[in-house]
């Protein structure tokens, strides 16, 4: 296994109280494989995300856990020094806002040759150069020669988030991270964009951890799907089986919700629509988080909070309505 | 209440005292449509296509550079403030972005308020207070929001508060800029109800701005696409879609994930998805502005700009080989 993230928390502490944005979450990610952890906001997805490589500042967050363990060796455990080595060598990030993730000031080439340099001191600016030009060609942009010496407003929105992906693959890293890369562009552009991450994959082994809001998405480019609500994983399986026949009613609500192009039906009589909003993390209801949004709710739900238990080989679910829910 | 637009251009002068580059943005380039009351155009295309210069010419935040907007029996063509200031109250805008849209040191009463005074109503404590309970209760928010401040409300609250605001001077015409686009998708679902329902129960005319084709799809009457400026093609929301003439549409709809768009049973689309970027405003090609993106370019594309004209099908289209196509 390539990562192991094993009971993995995340709190915050908070004027209020404490927050638990991630609760004990597991899960693993294999050489090559793309998993997809989806969501609404507030969800906990991305600080799952940073909290992989401590990225999330500390305090006031406090992460926690039996372990995340990159090829066996524990990042949660790990000194600093090796922690800057994995970061950018090993995992990379792609974030969804691209015009925040430059830096304004820094032409193109120089920023992408930070990274390299920063991973091989013994490399010379010159050739880091000749590297950072080689990344924007893999990224398809044309005349990277000339986008090199340029500063990030002079780049469209797209290009720049293949600037930033660039800079995550030129160090050839073993995990790419991707939040929500291509929620802040135009459809034409996210499907160029996923279609290179894809691209990118096939030609190494890399694994991608893709996190995004957006289940259409993630369809036909994961391998395995993770639903999360309210800092805790609701659902796992293979992502064909999930979405096909999906045993959690958030999840199913979710693949409810996408919008299906020219619905005579949704025009007529409204679209379905996941009623309510996510509760308070600092007030967590008791028994099931997802209660007052279910439709197949029960007495006990309101009590008793369900496991993560598995439902069919592979296939996890957190609801004691599972039955009632993969028959429908 | 009816919208005509006739051949409305905007062009940003670039450069200024410091700077070589002079140059003109040409931003929008002699756009015209036709709305009748009730009915909802939606208006796709990529960033940087125009879409948002439209809305904000429509309701009167930028000065058209040239061309006419006639809303109802009102004509303006000086685009001057005082020219617009009998018809703010008709026409109305809902903004994208939920978060910095709001004024964060205004409680929602006193932000749903502030277009009363701005209209000149003389409305009583009571009545503004009951006018403002309608408008929450229009917009699906319980009267408790009232008292309370954007921070304190989620995205799709703070949504629906836009809405109640664009509403509340009760105009006829609602121009939205991308308003579902910042939000999740099982928030997206509730939010295009509601439009939905507007759309039913006050007899709005709207224009809707959006990149998602799925949305436009779902929403709209008639549907205009845009291309650096210029509508190249425009009809029926059902025809255009169903059955698109233009390679920009028909690119556009082959970047839908797949399974969701036109082609609902997973096959891959008989289109080509959209590759690289539109050229540069400034510096318009001679010939039609999609040239360089083309799949079904001719010669004569690359030096005579195409016109709207009407096709078989009942659409228009902006194209050389589907308007006047070569005798072999």
């Amino acid at each position: 296994m390539l990562l192991d993230v094993k009971n993995l928390s995340v709190d915050f502490q908070t004027s209020e109280g404490m927050l638990s944005a991630v609760c004990s979450v597991s899960f693993s990610i294999g050489e090559g494989e793309t998993l997809a952890v989806v969501g609404e906001s507030g969800c906990g997805k991305s600080v799952l995300a940073l909290s992989l490589c401590r990225l999330a500042a500390e305090p006031p967050a406090t992460v926690s856990g039996e372990g995340v363990f990159l090829n066996g060796e524990n990042l949660l455990t790990m000194p600093q020094e090796r922690l800057r080595q994995i970061r950018g060598k090993q995992i990379a990030y792609v974030f969804q806002d691209p015009q925040i993730s430059l830096n304004p000031v820094m032409r193109i080439g120089d920023q992408i040759a930070e990274a390299l340099l920063n991973h091989d001191p013994a490399l010379t600016k010159a050739s880091a150069a000749i590297k950072a030009v080689e990344g924007l060609r893999q990224v398809k942009i044309a005349e990277p020669e000339k986008r090199l010496r340029e500063y990030p407003h002079q780049l469209s929105g797209g290009m720049r988030q293949r600037v930033l992906l660039a800079m995550a693959i030129v160090l050839r890293p073993a995990l790419l991270i991707a939040d929500e890369p291509t929620t802040a562009l135009d459809v034409s552009v996210q499907r160029q964009i996923l279609d290179l991450i894809d691209e990118k994959k096939r030609d190494g082994k890399m694994a991608v951890l893709f996190i995004t809001h957006d289940l259409s998405l993630v369809g036909e480019r994961a391998n395995r799907i993770m639903v999360m609500y309210l800092g805790k994983v609701v659902e796992t399986g293979n992502a064909a089986e999930v979405l096909s026949r999906p045993n959690h009613p958030y999840t199913q609500a979710l693949i409810k919700s996408i919008p299906t192009f020219l619905s005579a039906d949704a025009k007529a009589n409204g679209f379905f629509s996941l009623p309510g909003e996510i509760p308070n993390p600092l007030a967590r209801p008791q028994g099931c988080a997802f209660q007052n949004r279910c439709a197949y709710v029960a007495d006990r739900c309101r009590k008793e909070e369900p496991h993560l238990e598995e439902v069919t080989p592979g296939r996890f679910a957190r609801c004691f309505e599972v039955s009632r829910v993969a028959s429908s | 209440m009816s919208l005509q637009v006739d051949k409305l251009v905007k062009e940003f002068p670039q450069g200024g005292l410091w700077s070589s580059a002079a140059g003109v943005v040409h931003a929008l380039r002699g756009v015209s449509f036709h709305l009748k009351k009730g009915e909802t155009l939606a208006v796709v295309g990529e960033s940087g296509c125009g879409k948002s210069t439209l809305a904000k010419c429509l309701v009167g935040l930028l000065p058209a550079t040239q061309g006419s907007i006639r809303i109802g029996d009102s004509v303006i063509d000086g685009f001057s403030a005082k020219a617009w200031q009998p018809l703010r109250g008709k026409i109305q805008m809902v903004f994208q972005d939920p978060f910095s849209s709001l004024n964060p040191r205004l409680t929602i009463g006193e932000i749903l308020e502030e277009p009363f005074e701005l209209q000149h109503l003389e409305l009583d404590r009571g009545a503004r207070e009951q006018k403002v309970r309608k408008l929450l209760e229009t917009v699906g928010l319980t009267p408790s929001v009232n008292g309370r401040f954007p921070h304190e409300l989620s995205g799709g609250q703070r949504q629906r508060v836009g809405i109640a605001r664009a509403l509340a001077v009760e105009p006829e015409i609602l121009v939205c800029d991308e308003p579902v686009s910042a939000l999740d998708v099982s928030i997206q679902a509730q939010i295009l109800n509601l439009f939905l329902k507007l759309q039913k129960e006050l007899q709005l005319t709207m224009v809707f701005i959006t990149h998602d084709l799925r949305v436009a799809s779902l929403v709209s009457h008639k549907v205009a696409v845009f291309y650096l400026g210029e509508i190249v093609e425009e009809g029926e929301t059902t025809t255009v879609f169903s059955n698109p003439r233009h390679p920009y549409t028909k690119s556009l709809l082959a970047s839908i994930p797949k399974g969701l768009g036109p082609n609902q049973n997973g096959e891959e689309s008989r289109f080509t998805p959209l590759e690289g970027e539109p050229p540069s405003p400034v510096n318009l090609p001679p010939g039609c502005s999609f040239y360089s993106r083309c799949f079904q370019r001719e010669d004569r594309c690359l030096t005579q700009n195409p016109a709207l004209k009407p096709v078989n099908g009942g659409q228009k289209v902006a194209c050389w080989p589907e308007t006047d196509p070569l005798s072999t």
